[in-house]
């Protein structure tokens, strides 16, 4: 949590809001009982629960005694004890809730199911009884209503603390045998405390509510204490001939509830990460240097043109683009490989080059033409058809991109259904069909199966069987195998290469493996902080021109040309692609780099042997030797 | 909480416990002509609290009380003036441990049983026994009668060990059941069986109650009948606690009939909803004399009464809607006169503070009152769940707290409260209780004889001389005779500060589209008329 | 690899354990609201005979009511009550609880039940298409402007939603029954009084669910599939809000029960949920229990149902139960 994104959320509409209520309640709680407490509770004889007037601006009650002064004096007890009852509950609830954890399975399972059944009891009946056993009053009204709020804060704090309790790190302390308690305390509390924070933000809201439920009822706060609760309570039953001395408290409640809901609201936007950025993301494409393209009709065989594609996304300050000017063209049949390490924009390209770019980001290309058509300029019902028919995505992660609540079949059943009218039956047929030809065996069982039912691979697979299910001509693999064991990792790519074979489909193969590129593709795009800064055939990859490119290639033990070298690792991290230094983005890391690097931005240009490179000092096998 | 209960069980028992003296009226009388009426209608009647068990004679619940005139005629009805009327009694002598009732001839019960003097007689003597429990042994018949009856002459001999003073006011409480009733108890639960003017033709328990108009009764109070113009051909008791919500059903006659106290009269009122009632006691102020609590000391207790503002009290104990009370009993009330003003002592806090100090409870730095290094205190326990109640009580405690007295307002529910009180479960020192009664032989044991814990109900272990000889003179004379006497013991009590009467408001029923009158506080079944 | 029973019947395993989970609540919830009417301060014999009633008479009729027995006798006494379907005598009335929430019950799940069929057909729509309006940080105005209405709401207690509903449309406009149960008119307030919280609450939770689901992989596989919006959001992202739009939903409901308390009083409705402040202040222990059995076991009931219809909806929960 960075302090200009705090920064930035509490400058929105949200936060401007939330912070004033907050302030004002706080400021009258702490004010209110010093300024005003003697005229809360003096009694103005003969004006008893008369209307609003000049001196009584929301009349008096029942004793004579001005509301408004009442009301806002009330606003500290009301809140305290709000704050209080939402503290015990929290405190019990994080006991019950997080000791299982640490005890163990057997504990624990019955430390969940004794709150399942706390859960279950009626809350208000909980309240109501306790408030009586303990004595009605504030004291009870707190305990009870702290005592009714535990178990659900407890569940809420479980559930949470068993997700951080599952992960690697306590794990590995608990085999380090660090002792229980530290365990709490040094790695599931602070792991879980945000989401808790948020929660037990939004609680007050519900405490302050509730107890001036129980005050309303008779059940909370007594005589001479009063809360905005038990003013209702006095307030209410005269509603019709002294509306405002119920107004008054009313407004508070309202008010008060609803600064800590929105306070909820702002602080899971703030601790957890939401969506934000500008609304509006300008163009932030370079002005075009060359003259446009010719039009020139595309050739027959050619699947996908991207002529200078640039993606851009809102930043917390301001837009920039992690993808520039990426140009590529794919040919039948062809795989092409697209490498680059994490965050060089490579999934990015992939999801603008199957026009997946979701808002806010922004993608833009001067050509953008699948089989021949350019996208740009057709009817969107055509364009969705083209996409649909003769375009096939699969993602990195087969766990999450099958729709769990769907049958494999359906999901599969559903492309032909929609793209090419067929009926129900025809269309799960055809699924049938796919998933054996992805030598998913007995297909017709496994169509029926929901995602979980397949192991990773077999769900990759599946996956890839959906994109078969019209006539793709594309395949954009978005590291189609990162997620699947080695052995299923050379079955899935050996699909994708068959079905290329068979089918004509070109494949664009995105990886941060150069190996998995190396093995699979015929073409590799190396791509660096949103550029695209070699291309060269898979055969040219040991002669490859661009240091980075080269570097790449070292770290693969098995594709060294040398294995007496000790493994080459690349130094640094590459850069953020809001924040690009001004010449080559590889300069800093490069040991080749100079003054011209740091200065100038090299533009790819051709390299010789079918390749081209964007670097000052290419590592081009002629210089090498002349040098 | 929104809740109305007039009907309180305690109070109720008691409030209605009978009376000779005059009854204010004030509500306004009816001027509509029969034009107006409407035949064969309907009338729906707000209760704020379920009657529970239907039948008559087991249960003292106001709200059953309210309900059981439709379907169960008295032996003697209680009129406004105070006087005793006939009903299915058209005649009686005697005084002391003897007494004659002659029966009316041609009464007849809902089943077609005649209601003879056997029955009446079985009634009386049902109630007495004491094996049956009945909760009106002792109120409306002395625990010590015994009924024979004459069926020819019509005359029921009912014989009493000590003397009654109220003896014909007592039995105006007594709804007679019919004789397949008295041998099936069971049959009452949910039917009725009786002489009355209606029928109970359906019960909902918990929700709602409805009585059908029955043909051929002509024995109603003046000879009244159901074949009037106007009678409801069917009266619904529907069960709506919230009084607010009563006020609304009232205006919108989604109810025609509603007893209702409190703000939302405002509204009816300045709607000119018809009216008719009376005025009924509030809330007194009273103190627990155990030995060793200040308020044993007769001085405390008055410099604790004499510290506050009785008439703006009254005004916090009744919304503004009522006024000081002059007395303990509560209209009708069987011997009038202003036993407050002579006797309570008067407003004034200095001297209130005065008198604390000569009690040796002086004030110390700060003002708080202490006696040998023990702090004046007084743990004030009320009902809360009237808001007069606690309204009253805030009040107080804020004056005894001026005074220098150290007060802790304990709210509890009406049945805690009573445990409290009666029960000697937990400390108190003074409480707000709610006494109303008409008929001052029902308050003897709450000021005299045996404590709680002696099994008794004088909660407060109160002893006053005065008062104790004043009812024994009151006791030896018979009827209104001995009002002088009453009122002197009364006025001992207020003087000693032993209980002092607050408010009295009015006791009203309202009427939208229904016309009734309310006779001693009770609202008469045989004078609704529905309207067109 | 032999599967073990439960891999091979998940269903019977699964409504096994669930219905004994049920039953042992059950049973909690007995007990508790047993021990915990017995702890209420007061006496509920004095309550209904009266403060003129002397000591003995007290005394014996709780002898004869059998409240001086020992505890543990009284709770066996009443579960065997309970076990032949007899709620007991009511304490202040006198009269069978049994019959009287054969009155009251119908009516308080005829109030509940309306107000969640409302609560879901307003809160799972609104939600989902606010979700869908403002996913991926989409619509932020419109985001913010939900966030207060539903924040408003929220914050607004049922009974003053209540009160201010009668004021404006039963009193001042009298367009609508001012209260009681009538027909289908008279259920507009009430319902409205009972929904407006609780479907506030859970179109937040419905437009959080469907935004995270919307950001889902198997969203942006179904979008690569160029499947129309209609599909992709009913038939892809729809079912997967589910789960936790049920868990809450059967919370709401619970929650909803606990609100007709307070609304039911306001709106004179012949319920169950009017009696239980009343019951517990008068400490009528029948009436009491059986008002605590009613919630409870609606309680539970609703969490049951919501466990199996989350078993049905989403495949993935059998297993994880067995």
């Amino acid at each position: 949590m960075s302090w200009s994104r705090t920064r930035h959320h509490l400058l929105s509409p949200l936060g401007v809001v939330t912070v004033v209520l907050l302030l004002l309640l706080v400021a009258t709680a702490v004010v209110a009982p010093l300024l005003l407490g003697d005229r809360a509770t003096e009694i103005a004889g003969g004006a008893l629960q008369a209307g609003p007037s000049v001196a009584h601006p929301f009349g008096t009650d029942a004793l004579g005694r001005d509301v408004l002064a009442r009301t806002l004096v009330a606003t500290r007890l009301s809140l305290v004890l709000a704050l209080l009852v939402v503290g015990i509950g929290v405190a019990c609830g994080l006991i019950i809730g997080t000791v299982p954890v640490v005890l163990g399975r057997r504990a624990g399972r019955a430390v969940v199911a004794g709150l399942n059944l706390m859960v279950a009891f009626p809350g208000l009946l909980l309240a109501l009884f306790l408030a009586m056993i303990f004595g009605v009053g504030a004291r009870g009204a707190v305990l009870s209503m702290a005592i009714a709020f535990a178990p659900s804060f407890a569940r809420l704090t479980h559930t949470t603390a068993s997700g951080v309790a599952n992960a690697d790190y306590v794990s590995a302390a608990r085999l380090l045998r660090v002792p229980r308690w530290r365990i709490l305390t040094r790695h599931v509390v602070p792991n879980i405390s945000e989401p808790l924070v948020v929660n037990a933000t939004s609680q007050v809201g519900a405490a302050l509510l509730s107890i001036s439920a129980l005050s309303y009822i008779g059940f909370g706060v007594q005589p001479p204490q009063y809360d905005w609760g038990r003013m209702l309570a006095d307030g209410l039953p005269a509603i019709y001939t002294n509306p405002a001395a119920a107004l008054a408290p009313s407004i508070m409640i309202v008010v008060a509830g609803l600064a800590f809901v929105l306070a909820g609201e702002l602080l899971t936007q703030v601790l957890g990460g939401s969506q934000h950025g500008h609304l509006r993301i300008p163009s932030l494409r370079s002005p075009r240097r060359d003259p446009a393209p010719a039009e020139t009709p595309p050739p027959g065989d050619e699947v996908l043109r991207l002529e200078r594609l640039t993606v851009t996304v809102p930043g917390e300050t301001a837009p920039f683009s992690p993808v520039v000017d990426v140009s590529m063209r794919l040919r039948r049949g062809e795989i092409v490989g697209l490498v680059g390490e994490s965050g060089s924009g490579k999934s990015l390209t992939a999801m603008a080059a199957a026009q997946l770019t979701s808002y806010p980001n922004v993608a833009e290309a001067d050509v953008h033409r699948i089989k021949g058509n350019e996208l740009r300029r057709m009817r969107p019902r055509d364009r969705e058809r083209l996409l649909g028919t003769s375009l096939a995505m699969v993602f990195q992660d087969p766990m999450s991109s099958l729709n769990p609540t769907l049958k494999v079949g359906r999901q599969l059943a559903e492309v032909a259904e929609t793209h090419e009218r067929l009926g129900r039956r025809d269309a799960w047929r055809r699924a049938v069909d796919r998933l054996s030809a992805v030598l998913i065996t007995d297909p017709e069982a496994r169509a029926k199966q929901y995602p979980m039912a397949f192991s990773g691979g077999m769900r990759q697979r599946a996956s890839i069987a959906m994109g078969l299910m019209a006539q793709p001509a594309l395949i954009v693999a978005d590291e189609p195998t990162t997620a699947l064991d080695v052995t299923v990792q050379k079955e899935v790519l050996g699909l994708l290469r068959r079905i290329s074979r068979e089918t004509g489909a070109a494949v664009l193969l995105i990886s941060h493996d150069i190996a998995v590129v190396a093995e699979n593709a015929s073409r590799v795009l190396v791509m660096y902080a949103g550029r695209v800064v070699e291309e060269l055939p898979v055969s040219g990859l040991a002669e490859a021109a661009h240091p980075y490119t080269r570097a790449l290639i070292a770290s693969i033990p098995d594709m060294s040309t040398d294995r007496s070298r000790p493994l080459a690792n690349i130094p640094g991290r590459p850069p953020h692609a809001s924040d690009l230094p001004l010449g080559c983005a590889f300069a800093p890391r490069c040991g080749r780099a100079d003054d011209r690097c740091r200065q100038a931005r090299p533009e790819l240009a051709d390299s010789g042997g079918g390749g081209a490179v964007a670097c000052w000092h290419p590592l081009l096998p002629a210089l090498e030797s002349e040098a | 909480m929104v809740r109305n209960r007039p009907f309180r069980v305690s109070v109720a028992v008691l409030c209605s416990t009978v009376a000779l003296a005059a009854c204010s009226n004030g509500g306004s009388t009816g001027s509509s002509s029969g034009d107006d009426y409407a035949d064969g209608g309907s009338l729906t009647i707000a209760i704020d609290s379920d009657p529970g068990a239907l039948d008559p004679q087991r249960s003292v619940n106001g709200v059953n009380k309210m309900m059981a005139v439709f379907a169960y005629d008295t032996p003697v009805k209680l009129l406004d003036s105070g006087e005793v009327a006939p009903s299915v009694v058209k005649s009686w002598t005697g005084e002391g441990t003897s007494y004659t009732l002659t029966v009316r001839e041609g009464v007849t019960c809902s089943d077609g049983s005649p209601m003879d003097a056997q029955t009446v007689a079985d009634n009386i003597n049902y109630v007495a026994a004491e094996g049956n429990g009945s909760p009106m042994r002792g109120a409306a018949v002395p625990a010590d009668a015994t009924a024979t009856a004459d069926n020819a002459a019509g005359t029921v001999a009912v014989k009493l060990k000590e003397g009654a003073p109220f003896f014909f006011q007592n039995l105006a409480e007594l709804p007679l059941v019919c004789s397949s009733a008295i041998k099936n108890r069971d049959s009452l639960k949910a039917a009725s069986a009786g002489s009355g003017p209606f029928v109970l033709s359906d019960v909902r328990a918990g929700n709602q109650y409805t009585y059908t108009r029955r043909d051929g009764y002509a024995w109603g109070p003046n000879g009244a009948s159901t074949a009037e113009k106007g009678m409801p051909a069917k009266v619904t008791f529907k069960l709506v606690t919230s009084a607010t919500t009563t006020a609304n059903l009232l205006l919108s006659k989604g109810v025609n009939i509603s007893y209702l106290s409190g703000a939302d009269t405002q509204r009816l009122k300045a709607a000119k909803v018809f009216s008719d009632g009376g005025s009924i006691i509030g809330d007194e102020l009273t103190f627990n004399q155990a030995a060793g609590l200040p308020t044993a000391d007769v001085n405390v207790r008055r410099a604790l009464v004499g510290a506050l503002d009785m008439k703006e009290l009254a005004q916090v104990s009744t919304g503004g809607l009522g006024q000081a009370a002059n007395g303990l009993l509560t209209d009708p009330k069987i011997c009038s006169g202003d036993t407050v003003t002579p006797n309570k002592p008067a407003y004034d806090a200095a001297a209130a503070a005065a008198l604390l100090d000569q009690a040796g409870w002086p004030a110390a730095g700060g003002g708080a009152r202490a006696k040998d290094g023990k702090p004046l205190e007084v743990a004030f326990v009320y009902d809360n769940e009237d808001t007069t109640t606690a309204a009253t009580a805030e009040y107080i405690g804020q004056k005894w707290t001026a005074l220098g007295v150290k007060v802790d307002l304990k709210g509890q529910s009406f049945n805690a409260r009573s445990d409290v009180v009666f029960g000697g479960k937990g400390p108190w020192t003074a409480t707000l209780i709610g006494l109303g009664v008409s008929n001052p032989a029902t308050l003897v044991p709450f000021f005299s004889g045996a404590t709680p814990a002696q099994g008794g109900i004088n909660y407060g272990s109160m002893h006053n001389d005065v008062y104790d000889s004043s009812i024994k003179a009151a006791q030896a004379k018979s009827g209104t005779g001995g009002c002088a006497d009453w009122n002197a013991g009364e006025g001992a009590l207020i003087k000693d500060a032993d209980i002092t009467p607050i408010s009295v408001s009015p006791y009203l029923y309202w009427g939208n589209g229904a016309k009734f009158d309310v006779v001693a506080r009770v609202l008469e079944p045989t004078s609704l008329r529905v309207l067109r | 690899m032999r599967l073990s029973f439960r891999t091979r019947h998940p269903w019977p395993v699964f409504l096994i354990r669930r219905l004994g989970r049920f039953v042992v609540s059950l049973a909690v919830v007995v007990t508790a609201s047993f021990a915990m009417v017995h702890a209420l301060p007061g006496d509920p014999v004095r309550g209904a005979l009266g403060l003129m009633a002397p000591p003995e008479t007290i005394a014996a009729t709780r002898e004869r009511l059998g409240l001086n027995d020992p505890l543990w006798r009284q709770y066996l006494d009443y579960l065997w009550n309970l076990l032949h379907l007899d709620l007991g005598t009511s304490l202040e009335t006198q009269t069978p609880v049994g019959e009287k929430m054969a009155q009251l019950v119908p009516a308080t799940l005829q109030l509940g039940l309306t107000a969640f069929v409302v609560c879901l057909a307003v809160a799972i729509p609104v939600g989902l298409l606010l979700g869908i309006a403002t996913r991926d940080g989409r619509g932020r105005g419109l985001h913010f402007g939900f966030g207060g209405v539903t924040g408003l709401a929220l914050s607004v207690p049922d009974y003053l939603v209540a009160v201010g509903l009668v004021f404006v449309f039963a009193v001042s406009l009298e367009a609508l029954p001012v209260a009681g149960l009538s027909g289908p008119a008279s259920f507009v307030l009430p319902v409205t009084a009972l929904v407006v919280g609780p479907a506030a609450y859970l179109a937040r939770i419905v437009r959080a669910e469907t935004q995270r689901v919307l950001g889902e992989d198997y969203i942006r596989a179904a979008r690569a599939k160029r499947l129309p919006a209609r599909l992709i959001y009913l038939r892809h992202a729809l079912p997967n809000t589910l789960t936790p739009t049920l868990t809450v939903s059967g919370m709401i409901l619970a929650s909803m029960v606990a609100g007709t308390v307070l609304v039911e009083n306001v709106f004179a409705w012949p319920g169950v949920g009017a009696e239980l402040v009343h019951s517990v202040l008068a400490k009528d222990y029948p009436v009491v229990q059986a008002v605590a059995l009613f919630f409870g076991a609606g309680i539970l009931l609703i969490n049951l149902a919501v466990d199996i219809a989350i078993a049905v909806i989403d495949p993935r929960s059998t297993i994880k139960e067995s």
